[in-house]
């Protein structure tokens, strides 16, 4: 190499970039600048000054190096443990802030006394390095104890609930960590959380040293465990929720082993994520994480840092609760799933459990609706009250406002209390001591609390009101639509006697009616009643209320049942649409829409159309739902139809399959909508060729429909007429008779004269008296069920073909060789070329 | 400088030693220089000294990635900061000659310059243009031009968000236009890197 002595000019060069990277670097805590005069020399030198200062310590040759110095591990010669001792990295953002920094955070982990915390045993300076010396922890980090052991998923949150805990701790001395991660985390060799490495802790009050601002802003820390306040910069939005979430991604990570979202993409994209990427579900990439420790998790993760658990004792009892058995607080606006839990809790009978959970989810509706009135109540109160100090109306006015106020929680209080007191005293004491373990039904629990209340003395009609209410929309889910009837008439009358007839809650419970009148086949009333709600909540609360809404929604389907396709199909999109734009597209009340108009276009024979919503849905519902929860069964049920129709057979045959069981777990054998799966997975099988399959399953559906009581309700009519039918197919005209007439009276009490249900009952009872030599009977009936089914369905429908075909062959029967040569030339004809 | 000694100085500067790259600078520097040709037609505005000393800036910068058991002569690596340094100095004035404004920002307002400065960025670097919520840009690029050398954060800051033209930014900085075009150059690639490198929790080494 050629030797050259340096210019002038080429020494101030270099020495001006020198300066200029040392620069950068002491501003810079991420990317490729080097640790200059941080190498192994410079280590060694670093070690030699702290053994000179410390002499009570022997520094051994293990070093760490951290985002803030570096860490020596040294034995403590008075007690023979070994220590850690930290030396603060030297540059000028510390030096024009790091002396006093450093003190604070000293001070912070000093007063931190806690079994899961890093305790500091003592700290100083040398040679103008800061140095603080903390117990050294003997084992692992996080996410390599996790790898290097096995642990259950119990023991992996028992893990955790520790770790929230000691956080918890710090924070409620006012420290807040902002860098947890796996690297921060120790366990010991006896598997107890060490949280350390509070160097970038941050007090709550009056912390005048500001964030260091780097790359993506204002946050100081590790980005994949960094949260959407720290990434975005939000000046002051960092505080104990913010822990939360960096707790939330090392549950995760520890439960999964991968990270909520990508994380090694680079900065941008990482920060894209964090802000805005759901993270996946757990059970998604773990199949030992179920849907609590789903919610959990998510729960943490949250965006909005005031949705996530607002404290680290929080998610620890939330996890807690779920090792112990007990409902999260993440799940709490479910009611099935808090049903589920306290069921199995109290331990009730199996046979009462269904049941129970029904009634609870009554009552909990109410409760929460009643806690929720006077939670806002009280809110209002709170604010009219504050508002009255900085009004400028007269503060008399103000007062009397925020009084009023207050006496409307109170009364909404006394009202809660109320239904409460029925409950514990009157609904619970119904199911005795005794009782337990029997299986006693919740028929018969609901019944006795039913006798208890028409026995004591009326009091407050709004008491009255919502625990007629409760028990109506009890005996509603429970099938009983008698008493449902009973008990929401009942509400009605109160609730308009203590609220007025357009009130909120009157029209809720003329809503349930007319759901109850529908279930009942009593399509006029229901309609009507509907229609009278509707205009109300549109008149009162507008058309985009949530309740007007709903009302279109249930008319919609009303409609559908009646016949008037076109009202139900307008209602319906309507339905979907404002649903959509006021919930979005994963919410229930949007599936529920479009589950009902698909259900509409599949009544309609428009099967495609009906898929592209129904499936969505479907998929959207099992993200939401429990797998406990009927509403999921539903679409379920549905979707399984309509992929019967379109001849998917393998996938509707598992989903059928999937709705029958589940129903039955849920709701009971002889529930409605469990007859009416059984009834759709029979017509599958029989379309299908498995006539012994479908006729199992009809007789089934046939037998428990009757002895739950349920012989003259839509399903079982429907049922009825199937499984006659099957009996005609095989020839057993004799038994598939008086089944054939019992489903056309049972029909005729509640569709319209007109209806194509009542056409196909007329026809096939037509056909089943033709082939008794019943002729004439048959003739009468035949004649109008096929004309029925024609001008409804038209001939290319099967049911209209078979019922003008069975027409052909009795005047074929009776010598009326035109007629029939006259019908038969009307069906289209298979062999025509299209 | 004998071999044994470079060995040992680059040894020790990529571990960190500043005084040792220091001393190699001072041999090596100067034969870096004298092997660079600058075209007389871009003389007037750039000058090897300009060249040099954002080489050695470079050279301090990028130390640690240097891999003395993969690379060829730590003069060599020198020499190429050089020659690229040289190569987006000439470039940038060419284009001068031709200017294209849609590669000027002429912002209506700082978070504008911002905004255009980012996807400038994304188009040079070849990658799909993202989205970005505007506030969010600027924030990041905010940062990322606060972490840049002084020289680089001033060129950008010049040029690219307050849209002086080169002349001005050359003037305010005393420097020459094709200085500035080089500092502009690397001070881009700093960013692009800061942002959307794939490398951020890599040790890589050149």
């Amino acid at each position: 190499m050629t030797s050259h002595a340096p210019s002038d000019g080429h020494a101030s060069w270099i020495a001006a970039a020198r300066a200029e990277a040392e620069d950068l670097r002491q501003r810079s805590t991420f990317g490729d600048i080097p640790l200059m005069g941080r190498g192994p020399a410079h280590e060694a030198e670093l070690r030699q000054t702290l053994q000179e200062a410390l002499p009570g310590y022997e520094l051994t040759d293990a070093v760490f190096r951290g985002g803030q110095g570096v860490v020596f591990k040294a034995l403590q010669k008075s007690t023979n443990r070994d220590v850690a001792i930290k030396v603060l990295r030297e540059h000028p953002a510390e030096l024009r802030h790091g002396t006093a920094r450093f003190d604070r955070e000293v001070q912070i982990l000093s007063q931190l006394k806690h079994p899961n915390i890093v305790g500091i045993v003592d700290s100083g300076a040398t040679c103008g390095h800061r140095y603080y010396i903390m117990d050294f922890i003997d084992g692992l980090s996080l996410d390599d104890y996790l790898i290097a052991h096995t642990l259950s998923v119990r023991a992996k949150l028992a893990l955790f609930v520790e770790i929230c805990n000691a956080v918890n701790v710090a924070h409620l001395r006012g420290v807040i960590h902002r860098d947890l991660k796996p690297s921060n985390i120790r366990i010991d060799r006896a598997g107890r959380p060490h949280i350390l490495d509070f160097g970038l802790a941050k007090t709550d009050e009056h912390d005048e040293f500001a964030t260091v601002h780097t790359i993506t802003g204002q946050f100081v820390g590790s980005l994949p465990w960094a949260s959407p306040e720290q990434v975005d910069g939000i000046d002051g939005g960092v505080d104990v929720r913010t822990d939360v979430y960096a707790l939330g991604v090392m549950l995760f990570c520890a439960m999964t082993g991968a990270f909520p979202y990508p994380v090694d993409t680079g900065f941008r994209t990482t920060i894209e994520h964090i802000c805005n990427t759901q993270p996946s579900r757990p059970s998604q990439l773990a199949n030992t994480a179920d849907d609590e420790i789903d919610q959990i998790v998510l729960k943490a993760l949250r965006k909005d840092r005031d949705e996530r658990y607002q404290t680290a004792g929080n998610f620890a009892r939330d996890i807690q609760r779920y090792l112990d058995g007990e409902a999260i607080e993440a799940k709490r606006d479910s009611s099935w799933y808090l049903l589920r839990k306290a069921a199995r809790r109290h331990r009730i009978a199996a046979g009462v459990a269904a049941g129970f959970v029904v009634l609870l989810a009554a009552l909990v509706m109410v409760l929460a609706y009643s806690n929720r009135q006077i939670r806002m109540a009280r809110d209002d109160a709170e604010q009219q009250a504050q508002a009255a100090q900085k009004a400028r109306a007269t503060a008399q006015d103000r007062a009397v406002e925020a009084e009023a106020a207050r006496d409307e929680a109170q009364r909404q209080a006394r009202i809660a209390t109320a239904v409460t007191d029925f409950l514990n005293d009157d609904l619970l004491a119904a199911v005795a001591p005794e009782d337990m373990g029997k299986d006693v039904t919740m028929r018969e629990v609901v019944d006795r609390a039913a006798e208890r209340l028409s026995q004591r003395p009326p009091a407050e009609a709004e008491v009255d009101g919502h625990i007629h209410f409760t028990l109506g929309n009890t005996y509603l889910q429970l099938g009983e639509l008698d008493q449902a009837l009973k008990h929401l008439t009942n509400a009605q009358r109160l609730f308009i006697e203590a609220y007025g007839e357009h009130h909120d809650n009157t029209l809720s419970v003329m809503n349930d009616l007319a759901w109850v009148h529908e279930a009942r086949g009593e399509l006029s009333e229901s309609v009507e009643l509907y229609e009278n709600v509707l205009a109300l909540r549109q008149m009162h609360f507008g058309e985009d209320h949530i309740e007007t809404v709903t009302v279109k929604c249930n008319l919609g389907w009303t409609y559908a049942r009646i016949g008037d396709l076109e009202k139900s199909e307008a209602l319906m999109i309507e339905c979907v649409d404002e649903r959509r734009k006021t919930h979005g597209d994963d919410d229930r009340r949007t599936l529920t829409a479009m589950n009902n108009l698909a259900m509409l276009y599949q009544f309609q024979q428009r099967y495609d159309e009906a898929l592209k919503l129904a499936e969505p849905e479907l998929a959207a519902s099992r993200r939401l739902l429990d797998i406990d929860n009927p509403s999921l069964y539903v679409s379920v049920s549905n979707v399984a139809t309509l992929l019967d129709a379109v001849d998917q057979n393998d996938r509707a045959e598992a989903l059928f399959e999937e709705a029958l069981a589940a129903r039955q777990r849920i709701l009971g054998a002889g529930h409605p909508k469990t007859l009416l799966t059984f009834n759709n997975f029979a017509t599958f099988h029989s379309g299908n060729g498995n006539k012994t399959k479908a006729r199992e399953l009809m007789e089934t559906a046939y037998r428990l429909g009757n002895e739950a009581g349920h012989a003259d309700l839509p399903i079982m009519v429907t049922i009825t007429s199937n499984l006659a039918e099957t009996h005609s197919r095989a020839g057993e005209f004799e038994k598939a008779l008086p089944m054939h007439q019992a489903a056309l009276k049972n029909g005729n009490g509640y569709l319209p004269a007109d209806h194509q249900y009542v056409g196909l009952y007329e026809a096939r009872l037509g056909r089943c008296l033709m082939e008794l030599d019943r002729i004439t009977e048959g003739e009468t009936l035949l004649r109008s069920g096929q004309k029925k089914l024609e001008e409804k369905l038209g001939l290319e429908n099967e049911l209209s073909r078979n019922a003008t075909g069975w027409l052909a062959e009795l005047y074929r029967r009776q010598g009326k060789l035109d007629e029939a040569k006259s019908l038969e030339a009307k069906l289209p004809s298979e062999t025509r070329d299209d | 400088m004998d071999e044994t000694t470079a060995k040992s100085k680059i040894a020790a500067a990529v571990a960190g030693d500043t005084e040792a790259l220091t001393a190699l600078l001072h041999h090596f520097g100067p034969d870096v220089e004298r092997s660079l040709q600058i075209n007389p037609v871009w003389q007037p505005v750039l000058e090897t000294s300009d060249v040099m000393q954002v080489t050695y800036l470079e050279a301090f910068l990028r130390i640690g990635r240097f891999d003395p058991e993969r690379s060829d002569s730590f003069v060599a690596w020198l020499r190429r900061i050089a020659q690229n340094n040289l190569r987006d100095a000439i470039r940038g004035l060419e284009r001068q000659k031709q200017p294209q404004p849609r590669n000027r920002i002429r912002p209506a307002n700082h978070q504008d310059s911002m905004v255009g400065l980012y996807e400038m960025l994304e188009a040079e670097s070849g990658t799909p243009s993202r989205q970005v919520r505007r506030d969010e840009a600027c924030q990041v690029l905010e940062s990322a031009i606060r972490l840049l050398p002084d020289r680089y954060g001033e060129v950008v800051r010049r040029y690219d968000l307050e849209a002086q033209s080169i002349q001005e930014v050359a003037e305010a900085m005393g420097r020459s236009p094709g200085a500035i075009h080089m500092l502009r150059a690397r001070a881009h690639e700093r960013l692009r890197q800061q942002m959307g490198s794939s490398s951020d929790y890599l040790d890589t080494r050149e």
